[in-house]
Order: structure tokens, then sequence, then C-alpha cells
């Protein structure tokens, strides 16, 4: 909606600097890794690069409190990690993200021929339901004489908590629970493992109900908002905020008819649209079940987004001493072409202008379908004869996937010298003064002749390509499966 | 400037390039576009009423301190609606005003029996409720569309302007239908601050002057011949006569409300009468105003002197 001005008045434009435009938060830009599910149907809790978990949630049959059923063979799960999307972003006062995600719960079977897991830990009984009252109320639970040990030991108790109403955590086999400012209920559940090999766990639930006494859960409880984030988009979907509580309608007007969404914006300039939710309180509070109204303003915009340069993010892009380009990715759409090919050779290092043609994503852009899109960028071209850097570093034998390190143990003891650190993505590698040629194969790295893989320390893993530069810098810790390599 | 879609701009559209650099010191750069848009906005009013407002795109390229254009945001396009309205002191600075209804006062005084008309910026109106009939305000973005001029059916009596979500209320006029048996109303149809073309109606006694404007020089009549002059020839004569013809209307007793729609008509640039058959320009010629009030004057009502916005005879060359 255009500004109007009034010319018998002045009017001055006021033009600042500009200031480099914010990407948006896609699930992408997430990086969401170690998201797994245990042989107990627990989902663990995932590292993020960017943005941090809100929930997580599964529209699948078995999925409860926070956690699946245990399964008898392996079982793919779809899952929903609401992402709370931090600042900086341009969408960030969207708050949050819903991102899919499937994953694969190993199967529990503990007897028969082919059991999953052996012995390990049982249950004893049932651990009460607690109670507690906000602001900062404790607990405190006994976990030995609700688990009996196998053939050995109980080594220790892990807690799996998705609400933020309470914190638990364990010290020895003390479960400590403790309130926060919201009232509310939810499912604690405790684990206790052993340290034989492919040992069983057992799981007890704990139901925590926090009570917030005197108090009526409102559209701002404690200074917190009940309904946050959410939007409209231009074809008029509703995307829900965040709630405290659980939504169960929305409304154009207050009192209103239930709608599941609002007509699509066709006026070609942005507006604000209010809606109203009706939401049940959720226990802890004195009006806990029953309903309660609370209304947000969106801006609903007016057209799909345009898909940009900005939102395709490349990245990766490099040139090699021969010239030759390396593709890279684009967090959205698809790198389709570029120009040119390749450049000649340089005797120093050069700043080149690559021109990458991307292929908008097949929906949700004004230009989904359309014409490639073109973005330039400026990328610095090595010398053909580089200097090998002065910084002593040293590689293990070469493989060919990062989680082969974790199949078994790697010698790193080959020295090398780069022009950048541990973490010089880009860096150029050098082996008895010439570049070294590393076939993109991915090799250990440390500082000094150690050894990685099972039953090691965490540890360091580059991928080298031909031309000795570093294509990708990955950690990892060979806990989990696949070598749980996290891209840096 | 232009007229259409907004962002629908050609080359042939640029009217200004502007250069300025960045005061050491400081952080923005400050442009003052208003009196260069102002050339721009035709005026017209022929007894239809039409959208004047054009479409401003500013299109800003920025440098860095090297002369390089910045290869993000770069450039940035500004778009503006502009309207020949202005604000006052206390408006403050860039003043918006109105985004709906295009009439400053909460009354409308017309003639019984006779339809007006309610100027209103469509983009920020949903419907217009006429008594109990909806309008629905459609705008297709062309900027003919930004100004709509809405006909108040004959003897309604209130008028509600709602916001895009067609249920807020921004604005509830009231039409007053006078009774005029004895004078003929004139309809003075004048651009009002928010830079829309607005009906005053006066309905009381009119009165019609004429003023003259004359210059004369000194003629020698003399005949050298007989050395005598003719007794009927003249020795001053006269020339550039024209004269200017005066309109002094009243309005009637009207509301105090009324009194912001008279002190715009005192200050507008552009105002037309409907006068015997013709739609004429005219000019407001009183200068001072002395607002009335219930309180003080008990009744308010105005005596307004105009002129007509051309010579009696025509001297168009």
């Amino acid at each position: 909606m255009a500004t109007k001005i009034n010319v018998r008045s002045p009017f001055y434009l006021n033009l600042d600097e500009p200031t480099i435009p914010l990407p948006t938060f896609l699930c992408g830009t997430a990086e969401v890794e170690n998201l797994s599910i245990d042989q107990q149907g627990q989902i663990s809790t995932p590292t993020l690069r960017f943005g941090i978990v809100d929930s997580i949630t599964s529209t699948d049959g078995d999925f409860s409190n926070g956690k699946y059923a245990t399964v008898s063979t392996a079982t793919i799960r779809n899952l929903t990690l609401r992402i709370l999307i931090p600042q900086g972003f341009s969408n960030a006062d969207v708050v949050y993200l819903d991102c899919p995600y499937t994953v694969t719960q190993p199967a529990l079977v503990t007897s028969g021929p082919s059991p999953s897991c052996v012995n390990g830990p049982t249950t004893n009984g049932s651990i009460p339901a607690q109670t507690l009252d906000v602001n900062g109320d404790t607990e405190t639970i006994d976990l030995s004489s609700y688990f009996t040990q196998g053939t050995v030991a109980i080594a220790g108790y892990t807690i799996y908590n998705v609400s933020t109403i309470v914190n638990a955590s364990v010290s020895g086999s003390t479960l400590t629970l403790s309130s926060n400012i919201s009232g509310g209920s939810t499912t604690v559940y405790v684990s206790a493992y052993d340290n034989s090999t492919n040992s069983c766990t057992a799981t007890q639930a704990i139901s925590v109900t926090v009570n917030a006494p005197g108090q009526t859960y409102a559209c701002t409880n404690n200074g917190i908002a009940a309904i946050s984030g959410g939007s409209i988009a231009q074809d008029g979907t509703i995307t829900n905020p965040n709630s405290t509580g659980t939504i169960t309608a929305i409304k154009e007007t207050s009192g209103g008819a239930s709608i599941t969404s609002y007509s699509a914006n066709n006026t070609g300039s942005d507006r604000s649209v209010t809606l109203y939710f009706d939401i049940t309180a959720p226990g802890g509070y004195d009006n806990a079940g029953s309903t309660i109204e609370c209304d947000l303003t969106f801006t609903q915009p007016s057209d799909l987004p345009t898909f940009d340069c900005n939102i395709a993010n490349l990245s990766g892009q490099q040139i090699s001493t021969k010239g030759v380009i390396n593709s890279g990715s684009a967090q959205e759409g698809t790198i389709s072409d570029w120009s040119p090919k390749s450049f000649d050779t340089v005797t120093s290092d050069t700043s080149r202008t690559v021109t990458f043609y991307i292929t908008p994503p097949a929906s949700g852009y004004a230009n989904s379908g359309g014409s490639d899109i073109t973005c330039d960028k400026t990328i610095t071209q090595p010398a053909a004869t580089p200097t090998c850097g002065s910084n002593t570093l040293y590689i293990s034998a070469p493989v060919s996937s990062p989680s082969n390190f974790c199949d078994q143990s790697y010698a790193v003891k080959s020295q090398i010298k780069s022009t950048g650190g541990l973490y010089g993505l880009g860096s150029v590698i050098c082996r008895n003064n010439s570049v070294f040629d590393g076939g993109n194969f991915y090799y250990a790295v440390a500082t000094s002749q150690v050894t990685v893989g099972p039953n090691y320390g965490a540890f360091l893993i580059w991928q080298i390509d031909s031309n000795g530069v570093i294509q990708d810098v990955r950690q990892s810790n060979c806990n989990g499966t696949g070598g749980d390599t996290v891209a840096l | 400037m232009y007229s259409g879609i907004e962002n629908s701009y050609s080359s042939t559209d640029l009217k200004y390039t502007i250069n300025k650099n960045i005061i050491s010191g400081q952080q923005n750069i400050i442009v003052e576009i208003a009196e260069l848009v102002r050339d721009y906005l035709d005026i017209t009013f022929d007894g239809t009423y039409t959208s004047s407002a054009k479409w401003v795109s500013a299109v800003v390229t920025y440098f860095d301190t090297d002369g390089e254009s910045y290869d993000y945001s770069n450039p940035e396009v500004f778009n503006f609606v502009a309207v020949d309205g202005y604000g006052y002191f206390e408006d403050e600075i860039n003043p918006e005003l109105s985004r709906h209804a295009l009439i400053s006062a909460n009354n409308i005084y017309l003639p019984e029996g006779t339809a007006g008309t309610l100027p209103i910026f469509a983009e920020g109106v949903g419907k217009v409720r006429i008594d109990s009939t909806d309008t629905e305000i459609t705008d297709n973005g062309n900027s003919n569309q930004k100004i709509q001029y809405i006909t108040i059916p004959a003897d309604s009596s209130t008028i509600r302007v709602y916001d895009t979500d067609d249920t807020t209320v921004l604005k509830t006029i009231t039409v007053n239908n006078i009774c005029e048996p004895k004078f003929t109303p004139y309809k003075v149809v004048f651009q009002n601050k928010l830079g829309a073309l607005q009906d005053l109606w006066f309905f009381k006694k009119t009165t019609e002057s004429f003023n003259v404007t004359d210059e004369t020089f000194k003629r020698n009549i003399i005949n050298t011949s007989s050395v005598s002059y003719a007794l009927n020839d003249t020795q001053n004569q006269r020339y550039n006569v024209n004269g200017k013809t005066r309109l002094s209307l009243n309005t009637g007793f009207i509301k105090e409300d009324m009194n912001q729609t008279i002190e715009e008509l005192f200050l507008t640039e552009n105002a037309w009468i409907d006068f015997e058959g013709n739609v004429l320009p005219i000019i407001p010629v009183s200068k001072s105003m002395t607002f009335k009030t219930s309180l003080n004057d008990r009744l308010t009502d105005y005596t307004i002197d105009f002129e007509f916005g051309f010579d009696k005879i025509n001297n168009i060359r």
C-alpha cells in the first residue's frame, strides 16, 4: 500500500544507507542434525545450526506425549519440528516454522529368537504423578526404587522432557523436577540403561502437573502471550500461532463462526487481518479446560514472494586453481547451469564473477514454474601455484564417506601444510611442498598425530578436492548412526 | 510520475534526476520531492469528478564512498500516491492525512431533492453505507481509481465510511437536506485540504457585482492644417478596458463543524461554480475569516466573496 503524499506540503524522502538484506529462514536453514528415535520411541534432542526446537509433533497414530510407542519392526516416522526462527532472518516475526522430517524408529524386541536388545534394566512399579506450583517449585524422586537392574548394574538415567512448563534433571539416581512460570500438565519420561553391549533400556512415564494457584489462564500469563507467531498466506491459508494452550477454533470476528482459512488477498496491497482464536486453558490454572478467546493481527501479503537470489542463498561455490568451477548448492531452488564454465589459470588470487542460473521451486513463489533466475557471485580463483600454507596439521587415510571413520580406527599421522586452520573451509592443502590431490575424499584431521574412530573423542573431517582445496569441514563423534557428522 | 498501475512507469515518465552526496557525519540523505511532483498534477473540473492522483516512483540508487553502486537493495523503489492536498503545521512533517473519506467535516449540506458527491481514498475504504445501502469500493490499482467520488442519493441522511475489513466505521457523515424556497442555491466545487474535489452549497442570498479596469492616454487631437480640433474628439482615450464579475455568496446557517470546510475553501487554489448552466472557475477573494461558533454567535453562517477566474471581455489570445 503506497504512501499518500499531499504535495502542497513538503514531503521528504529520508534515505538511509542500504543494509544487507536478511536471509529467509527455511527448514533447510536450520541444518537439523542428530534427529533420531531410540528403541523406546523417544525422540532425540536434535542439534540445529540456526533456530531452536520449540516442539516435535507427529501425525502418526501412536505418537503421544512427545514419543512413539515401541515397535517390533523398524518403522519410518513422520515428525514435524516446530523451529523458533531466530533474529537476523527476514521472517523472524513469523516466530516459528514447521518442518517435516522422516526418521526410522528401530525395533524393540526383547524376547524371541531375534531380539533387538537383550537384558538391561526393567521397571519396578510406577512413578506416581507429581504436582508442583509455578515459579520454581521442585520435587525429587529416587529413581533407584522404580527400576530393577538387569544382568549388570544400572549405569545411569536419561530424561525425555519435551515440555517447557517443567525442567527435569537427574543426578545419580535422583530426579529433580522444577516448575517454570507457566502452568499446565505434561509427561516426563525417564529411562534407565546399563553399559552392556546391546542392552535394552527401561522407561517410566511421570505425569507432571504444574498448578498456578489463583491464576486464571488469559491471553497474557505472567507476561507470556497465550498465542504468538502464525501467519496468513496470500491465498488465505492460516498457519496457527504458537500457543501455551490448545487452539480449538479460528474466527474472523469475536464470537463468530469457526473458519479454517481466510479469503485470498487480491487487493494488490498487503492488508492487516485480525483473527480470533478459541484456546482451551491448560491444566494447572483455575479455569483449566475452559475456553478463552484471544485475537492476533497478521499482515496478509498481496502476492506470493518472488524467488530471488537472496532466497536462493548460494553457498559452497568455488573455483579451483585450474579454473574449474564448483557449482556448490542453493538453499532454495536448483542450480541448473552457470557461466562461464571455467577460467584460465592465474598466477595470483583473482576475483571472478560467475553467473548461476537457478530454477525456482515448483511452488510457493510468484515465479514458480517460470524462467530461471540469474545470480552473479564473486568467487576468488586461487593462483595456479599457490603458496603452501605454514600451518602444520595431520590427516588420515582417505575414505569415501564421513561415516566410514566410525567403522574402525584410523591413524591421523600424515603431515600436511595448510593455508588455513582446522576449520579452514577453502584453504589449500600441500604435502611435500606441492598441492595435495585429495580426490574429493574425506580425511580425518588433527593438530597432532592421533587416532580417531569408535570409542575415541570427537574429531574433524575434511573433504579435499583434486586441487587441494578443502570443500567440506565436518565434525564427528561416532555416536549414534552414520557417524553423526555435522557440517560446520 | 505516471498514471495507470503502480510500477508501470517507463523511461518517458522520468521527470527529474537528482544527485546528492551524504553530508560528512550524517547517516542519511533527505530529498524534498513534493514541490517537484506538484508540477505534474493536473487539477481540472468540467462538471465531472475525476481522480487527479498520480503515481510517483522514486528510484533510488545508492553508491558507496568509492562511487560504486551497492550490489544489494539497489536500486530501491519508493512508490507514492500523489494528491494535491496539504497538511497544517500541526499535522507535522510528511502528512499523509486521511486515507478514507476525503472531506474534513462530518456534515454535508445539500438542497432537498439533490444528489451529492463524497470523495474517498479507495485504498483505505472497504465500503460506504449511505443510510442502509452499501456500496462496495473496489480499486483495480489504477491511479484513476485512487480518489473515487461516491454519489449521495437525494435526501439521504447518514453516510458511514468503513475500513477495508468492511466492519470498522472510520467516519460518519451527516447529510443535511436544506429546503430553500426563496433563494437559488449555488454549488461551489473546490479542491480541499485532502486533495479531492468537494462540494459546498451556498443557499442564501447571492449578490453579483462588476468591477471594471481601464487605462487612458492623452491624444493629440489638433488639426495642424486648420489649426483647430473637433469638439467631438476625445482628448483622454480609454483603452485596455475589461471587467471582472464578483459574486457574494451566503452559506445560510450551518453547523460549527463546517468551519474547517470554509477554512479549506479560503485556502484552495482551485474552485468552480455551477453558474447559469456552466461550470466556471472562481477565485475566493475574501482574505480574512472570523470563525463563528454557536457559543459566540449562536447561529453560524458565512458570506464569502468570489471573483470569476476570467475577464468579462474575452481577451484570450
